[in-house]
């Protein structure tokens, strides 16, 4: 074991604040999930350009997947022109992680669960404790839309968390978004 | 009668979710991949999508669009020049 | 560096036509064909691997449940004599899936009809928390969502589970089932090959998907049994490039193929054979050439890829193609590329197009890459 295991930083993402979220031109471009798991890692304030990124891991857990996206793609299948390219490329639970390392080009480990946020940090911890990584940023989404709820009969809730873990880093605060 | 530019720019501004960007600040002349608006193969696949969609074009064979996709004024020069046919 | 100590037993079900895996092997088949499903202007090919009929009912609507469960149950038999006596709490499950049941998607958009059960299961968690149900496990229940590298981080999840003292045992499973959704997305993204994926070849055009079950059982084992198959090592990085692209060199895919190595303590130039990635795809073919080149240099192993058999099986597919790594391990049969007939320049020089008698397979290395940019590597010894 390498010693404790540090809550290095904190923060929540909402769709509201997406709105004046000001991430660069490109940004319009992810799906739901993917922004709002790139505002939370934005909020945690940490300079990640200060750590060595391939010991950075990254753990995302998005409870009912890509769903939102999916039936976003699914409902331009018969559209003329066809169905999205670009939004086909989101319609995968792990979107969000792809995303977030290349956004803070961290090149560690991965790891992305279906569901709900209940084992993200206990399997970060594993990750640091088999010694794959050195901090890891985790991040859970939920992007239960109105039609995400509909299809899947629960309560509709948008929001993302996260969360950063660090036991040999010692993470330097950045300007946040 | 010529495609508006500027109406192209709108169009590519929505298709690919730009943000941040007025269809004013895009030059005409400017490379749409590579450098200057800095697009890639994800988003030439997009444009294929849009143009069908918006001026009834089809491409076949992305190799086809390539030329055209180097700025807007060339697209827009395809998109008459298809038209016309 | 610390051996893992996760031995496996596993089971497959995909592809048309095929009664055995081993001989399947051995006479370098391919189970893609065109089908009537895939006809029409949304899909740029028919051509695909599907489950026969016979195993999987075309009207079924939680193909992803049936297709996964056939697996399991396969696996647990002969896996029962050394499960015995392990608690069922002390066995965990991780599912590996891209879109679980998305069949109840389609359905359910189209206005048809769906049962309970299929919705519930359009949620990964839910269908992973039912098969663990199913097969009595009452440990530690997961599921993995992460591209096309879903299976090996699946694996590596369960060999986690194990070492941290958490489970004795883990059920690791991997399904996709063919969706309309996913062949159309990949048309759309135009990476299907049109006349069927040729891995490595000079000709190559894109991909073409697959479906399939796969479960492989791994267990805590203090003690190694001659001819068992084992976990050695393994890691996962991240390319941080594009979302579709694999990063240029390969650097992201070579990083993890190093670090598995390092934790398994197996030196490169004793890999005895290698099961790529191999989709088909312009890019992926030619970025994971460079990432072997740059860890072997011109002293590949024999290297071969196997979804000219199988198709893309996406989140089955590192579950399916490290059940062909323990197969070739155990018959001494190294698997061929099939539908390869003329290499790229660039590929490996040991690039194997036929299958091939290899007096011993002590270590070998499973690779997988994804959307997104992840990279999943993992290491297999042969206990003597």
């Amino acid at each position: 074991m390498k010693g404790s295991i540090t809550l290095a930083g904190e923060s929540t993402a909402s769709a509201e604040e997406l709105k004046s979220a000001r991430l660069g031109t490109r940004f319009g471009r992810l799906d739901l999930c993917s922004q709002l798991a790139v505002l939370a890692v934005e909020k945690l304030g940490i300079d990640f350009a200060s750590l060595p990124k391939d010991r950075i891991g990254i753990c995302l857990a998005v409870k009912a997947g890509s769903l939102a996206t999916d039936i976003e793609y699914w409902k331009g299948r018969d559209s003329v022109g066809g169905p999205s390219p670009s939004l086909f490329a989101y319609t995968l639970p792990s979107s969000a992680l792809g995303e977030i390392a290349i956004r803070h080009r961290i090149t560690g480990p991965g790891l992305c669960l279906f569901g709900d946020e209940d084992c993200l940090v206990e399997e970060a911890k594993r990750l640091i404790a088999e010694g794959e990584a050195d901090g890891c940023i985790c991040v859970s989404c939920k992007v239960i839309t109105p039609e995400v709820a509909e299809m899947l009969l629960i309560a509709p809730r948008v929001v993302a968390r996260a969360m950063f873990l660090a036991s040999k880093m010692q993470p330097i605060a950045g300007d946040k978004a | 009668m010529s495609v508006s530019t500027s109406e192209l720019k709108t169009n590519i501004i929505e298709s690919l979710k730009l943000q941040d960007i007025t269809a004013e600040q895009i030059d005409d002349e400017a490379p749409l991949f590579g450098t200057g608006l800095g697009l890639d193969s994800i988003d030439a696949l997009e444009l294929v999508v849009m143009l069908e969609k918006k001026y009834g074009i089809l491409i076949k064979d992305i190799e086809e669009g390539r030329p055209a996709f180097r700025s807007v004024r060339t697209l827009a020069e395809f998109i008459d020049k298809k038209r016309a046919a | 560096m610390q051996r893992s100590d996760c031995r496996m037993w596993s089971s497959v079900r995909g592809g048309e036509g095929l009664q055995s895996l081993a001989s399947a092997i051995e006479q370098n088949h391919t189970g893609l064909r065109a089908l009537a499903r895939f006809e029409g202007n949304r899909f740029q090919s028919r051509v695909a691997g599907a489950v026969p009929e016979k195993i999987l009912d075309p009207e079924d609507d939680d193909p992803a449940y049936a297709l996964a469960n056939i697996a399991l149950r396969e696996a647990q038999e002969s896996a029962r004599a050394a499960l015995s006596d392990v608690d069922p709490k002390r066995i965990g499950l991780v599912l590996s899936t891209t879109k679980a049941n998305v069949e109840a998607l389609e359905r359910l958009m189209a206005g048809g009809r769906c049962s309970e059960k299929a919705r519930r299961h359009l949620e990964g968690d839910l269908l992973a928390a039912d098969l663990a149900a199913e097969c009595a496990a009452a440990g530690p229940v997961r599921c993995v969502s992460a591209a096309c590298v879903s299976g090996l981080i699946a694996l590596q999840q369960g060999a986690r589970l194990i070492r941290s003292g958490d489970a004795d045992a883990v059920i690791v499973v991997g399904v996709d089932h063919l969706s309309a959704f996913v062949a159309t997305g990949f048309s759309a993204l135009k990476a299907l090959d049109p006349e069927g994926c040729r891995p490595f070849d000079r000709d190559r055009r894109g991909l073409s998907p697959g479906e399939a079950g796969a479960a492989i059982i791994l267990a805590r084992s203090s003690s190694p049994a001659p001819g068992m198959v084992y976990l050695r090592g393994w890691a996962s990085t991240n390319d941080a490039n594009h979302m579709t692209g694999p990063s240029r060199d390969g650097s992201g895919l070579a990083a993890a193929i190093t670090g598995a190595l390092n934790r398994a303590g197996v030196e490169s130039d004793h890999v005895d054979y290698i099961n790529a990635h191999g989709t088909g795809t312009p890019y992926n073919d030619a970025m994971e050439s460079m990432a072997l080149r740059t860890v072997f240099g011109s002293n590949c192993p024999p290297v071969s890829g196997s979804k000219g058999m199988l198709g893309h099986t996406l989140g089955a597919a590192g579950v399916v193609e490290t059940i062909l790594c323990v197969i070739a391990m155990q018959t001494g049969i190294l698997p061929g590329t099939p539908r390869l007939t003329a290499p790229a320049e660039g590929t490996p020089a040991s690039l194997l197009l036929e299958p091939r008698s290899a007096s011993q397979s002590r270590y070998v290395l499973k690779l997988n890459t994804g959307f997104g940019g992840i990279n999943g590597a993992v290491v297999l010894g042969l206990s003597s």
